[in-house]
């Protein structure tokens, strides 16, 4: 191909990422796919391993809309591809049931918006794209759901109300200030303007809300409380770290912000503060870590990331120098819980428990080893010789990790908290460094 | 007179001609009747089509006929006019194939299209009028064909409303016509013309200005339902789903918020009614009603009595946006003209849907409905988010213009009461889409009708779904040329505000 032409395809790609799991959210067209869970992933997967930057324009929503990638954007969608999915994995529905199927449209619309506010450029779609998210988000954590569930889907949805139309006002502003959506000429013009302040409290009710920044932390706890490990997967993929780069895309850089700045900063070590409390007084040391944990350690990284952005607010060259870690930290943040959540954290209210998830993983290698199976005979029938080899390697991996994943070694993994977390704090510590 | 001065003409033709045929159609010349309203539809649709072509590239359209000494009923064809007749004309071919799949077997059915056919005709006239008195008699033209419509089940509930219904809207158009012959006598003129045609009247007669202002909006208001004049609306409810349908979203209700457009910028001038200080009270009582509509929607537990008082509380936006006075806010006043109607027709198609398939009526007959009826639900729950303003739904396009016009008058209260409407909205849908989506399917329904493997007739289904699709469109494709908000863009520039 020709490098025309691999831009073209990147392109598409990048557009084909967002529009496709929204075209597969339809259940009539998904109910007839197999795995469509994972099928909506493929062009956002293929995204993350394309090698340039590349954007497209596209003349639709109030100022016309635009989805483009970068290497900053590429860390975060890596790790949304990856722990959507996993998410998509250990919640796959039995086919037959039209309650999964309505399951599967809203997970692929809640997967739509998150990709959208990723890849978008502008304000107006991420707003847009975050209100389709939020949406979903809260069928997804209601359906089916116990009292508590609903419970926390009732708050969740109260949160949502209130952070749009709080953004809506910022976006009001916007429009009123400039005609440029583009996140860099709004944070700049933002912060030249007398009405900044209310623009910057407006972000800041929205995206505290959303992100489940302290004190907007009460619909978190009550999420991860009573959802599935799905949802508490996908409650850091979507809701949190969507939210917390809204935070940085939408916040305006300017350097006489103390005030404000400050404010961050105090929340942010009140939010550190408390969850450092609440983890400590929980008997982590005794029961290991649960849920109720790993909630305070999303309050406390939140917090943290609220600090360093007053700090940055305060002093614009600390900004300039350090921005460029902020993307790969989130990223390492939201592998990193997913890891420990998928892992170690205990649920018991959901289908597949620790006890037979290792069996889970073990039925799941057998499934992909029948599938490389079927591949290889159709390889052999179309006489496609690549195929072939990759279903021999393919084979030959699988086969190893049955080895190393006994039933009983994969019991010890996932039940080892103290494991766990030391894999949690290198992984996060080896994102970091890659990211530097 | 030229082919350019029939064509409005013609316009009101295509629908009042299969009208009175159809009013003398046997009740089992079904096919006659369905080849009729079709046919009158989409001549209709086509010759619209000709005229949107036509204006966008400044082409002129007038019909003038003499009526009475120095008034004559003019028929002007203007980027306002041809919104609404474009809103209206393609609703009623929807509308059509929706009431012929509802009133399937009903009886009266020559009776019912050949009103709903002078309905459309009536509000086109409407659109089209060229001056006061022209609008006056499209109006009132309006009340009585919709009055059959309204009492067309013959129960004794429907006669009442009817009677409330012809109380109000008579009573309106009274003092609208108390309004327009004052008018006349202070001015000799009738004739709508951009930026008004008072700017020259002298200041002694203010006062008598400010009365005839009052006179004219409270007789629209009655008809666009502004409170304390809106309580025929609710009642009128009772009227089957496609009368409904049309009310809310083309006829009844918009010809009113129309009237209020066409007063304030046609015969005020939007700069005098801002000197006069009529702009301001007008703005507090559409907030008022803005609030107040929808909280009362909160407390109805009947699906089209909830949906009656959020239109109660929408179309006040039309009557904001023409308040606060500026280029920005109009283009949010006039587009939601048309988003309304988009979102509320899907909303009533919907309520339609659930009544005939499964006989629920109430919010609390609702649970479980969206496992039952998905795409009616997908439909009805399109067009609920964008009444919240949810983007990128029409509904967010209206609000936007508005809060946004607002801000740049000078009006930020106006944001307040856009948030508090957005809030309320979403306190009054956002429960019934719960239930519909998420609660557990009931043992069996009200009154349950099955149509084979499909969840309701296809004549039903497709009409939401179409409109559920064109209130997406409408937000998604705001930029195209021909989109409501480029087209009332177009209308705030050639009407209010060029030199």
């Amino acid at each position: 191909m020709s490098s025309a032409m691999n831009i073209e395809f990147y392109t598409m790609t990048l557009w084909i990422a967002v529009i496709w799991p929204l075209v597969l959210s339809i259940p009539s067209l998904h109910s007839r796919l197999p795995w469509p869970r994972h099928l909506a992933l493929l062009p956002a997967a293929v995204l993350t391993v394309i090698p340039i930057d590349v954007s497209i324009e596209i003349p639709w929503l109030l100022y016309g809309t635009g989805f483009a990638i970068d290497g900053n954007i590429r860390w975060i969608l890596g790790a949304v591809v990856v722990i959507w999915f996993a998410a998509a994995t250990i919640s796959l529905p039995a086919k037959e049931k039209a309650s999964s199927n309505y399951s599967t449209t809203f997970y692929l619309l809640s997967l739509a918006g998150s990709l959208g506010v990723l890849l978008t450029t502008e304000l107006v779609a991420f707003f847009s794209f975050s209100t389709l998210m939020g949406y979903s988000f809260y069928a997804l954590l209601i359906q089916n759901g116990n009292s508590a569930r609903q419970r926390a889907g009732r708050l969740y949805l109260y949160v949502l109300i209130v952070a749009d139309i709080a953004l809506f006002e910022a976006l009001l502003l916007v429009a009123f200030t400039t005609e440029h959506f583009q996140y860099e000429m709004v944070r700049q013009t933002m912060a030249d303007i007398s009405s900044s302040s209310v623009y910057f409290y407006m972000v800041l009710i929205g995206f505290f809300l959303k992100a489940a920044i302290w004190p907007f932390y009460f619909w978190l706890t009550a999420a991860f409380k009573s959802g599935s490990r799905t949802i508490a997967l996908l409650l850091i993929a979507g809701p949190v770290t969507m939210s917390l780069l809204g935070l940085l895309r939408w916040l305006p850089v300017r350097d006489d912000i103390y005030r404000l700045g400050l404010i961050m900063q105090l929340l942010g070590a009140a939010a550190i503060l408390h969850s450092a409390l609440k983890i400590f007084t929980s008997g982590i040391f005794k029961q290991g870590l649960t849920r109720f944990n790993t909630t305070w350690l999303i309050v406390a990284f939140t917090g943290l990331l609220s600090f360093a952005l007053g700090t940055t607010m305060q002093n614009p060259t600390l900004s300039q120098h350090y921005s460029y870690i902020v993307y790969p930290t989130i990223s390492a943040f939201s592998l990193s819980l997913s890891l420990l959540i998928l892992t170690t954290v205990k649920i018991h209210s959901e289908p597949e428990s620790v006890e037979n998830r290792p069996v889970l993983i073990i039925n799941t290698f057998h499934k992909l080893k029948k599938w490389l199976h079927s591949t290889q005979q159709l390889a052999s029938g179309l006489k496609l010789k690549t195929l072939a080899l990759w279903d021999k390697s393919g084979s030959f991996v699988i086969k190893q990790y049955q080895h190393i994943c006994s039933e009983q070694k994969i019991k010890f993994f996932v039940t080892d908290w103290k494991t766990n977390i030391t894999l949690f704090l290198i992984l996060g510590l080896a994102i970091t460094w890659l990211a530097i | 007179m030229n082919w350019n001065d029939w064509i409005p003409l013609l316009v009101l033709m295509s629908s009042l001609l299969p009208g009175l045929l159809i009013f003398s159609l046997a009740e089992e010349n079904v096919q006659t009747r369905v080849m009729l309203n079709l046919f009158g539809a989409l001549a209709k649709l086509a010759l619209v089509g000709l005229m949107l072509w036509g204006v966008y590239h400044g082409h002129h359209y007038e019909t003038r006929l003499p009526l009475l000494p120095n008034l004559d009923l003019v028929l002007r064809v203007g980027p306002l006019s041809l919104l609404f007749i474009t809103l209206s004309t393609i609703l009623w071919l929807v509308t059509t194939v929706y009431a012929i799949g509802y009133l399937e077997d009903s009886p009266h059915r020559s009776r019912f299209f050949g009103f709903f056919s002078l309905c459309v005709t009536a509000t086109v006239g409407v659109a089209l009028a060229g001056n006061l008195i022209s609008f006056l008699l499209f109006y009132e033209l309006l009340t009585l064909a919709t009055y059959p419509l309204i009492i067309h089940r013959g129960t004794e509930e429907a006669r009442q409303a009817g009677k409330i219904y012809l109380r109000y809207t008579i009573s309106g158009g009274a003092l609208l016509l108390i309004g327009t012959v004052w008018l006349y006598s202070l001015t000799g003129s009738l004739e709508f013309t951009p930026k008004g045609f008072l700017f020259n009247i002298g200041e002694q007669h203010y006062p008598a200005l400010i009365g005839i202002f009052a006179l004219l909006i409270t007789g629209l208001g009655v008809k666009a339902a502004l409170v304390p004049l809106h309580g025929w609306l609710p009642l009128a409810m009772i009227a089957p789903a496609p009368v409904s349908a049309l009310l809310h979203a083309v006829a009844v209700v918009k010809a009113g918020a129309f009237g209020i457009i066409r007063v304030v910028y046609d015969v005020f001038g939007v700069e005098f009614s801002a000197g006069l200080g009529v702009l301001k009270p007008l703005a507090w009582l559409a907030a008022f009603t803005i609030i107040y509509g929808s909280l009362r929607a909160l407390f109805q537990n009947d699906l089209k009595r909830r949906l009656a008082y959020s239109t109660i509380s929408q179309v006040s936006y039309i009557a904001l946006g023409v308040a606060i006075a500026g280029p920005i806010a109009t283009i949010g006043g006039v587009v939601h003209l048309v988003h309304q109607g988009l979102m509320k027709i899907t909303l009533f198609f919907c309520a339609g849907n659930l009544a005939e398939t499964l006989g629920i009526h109430k919010i609390s007959e609702m649970n479980g409905v969206g496992r039952r009826m998905p795409w009616t639900m997908a439909a009805f729950t399109i067009g609920a988010f964008g009444m919240i303003g949810a983007p990128p739904i029409a509904g967010f396009i209206s609000k936007w213009y508005l809060g946004l016009g607002a801000l740049n008058n000078d009006q930020n209260w106006v944001i307040f009461v856009l948030a508090g409407s957005s809030l309320l909205n979403a306190a009054y849908f956002l429960p019934i889409l719960h239930r519909a989506w998420f609660m557990p399917l009931p043992e069996s329904w009200p009154d349950e009708h099955h149509f084979g493997n499909k969840e309701t007739a296809w004549a039903l289904l497709l009409p939401p779904l179409v409109t559920a699709a064109m209130a997406l469109a409408a937000g998604l494709l705001v930029t195209l040329p021909f989109s409501p908000l480029e087209w009332a863009k177009l209308i705030s520039v050639r009407e209010f505000y060029q030199p």
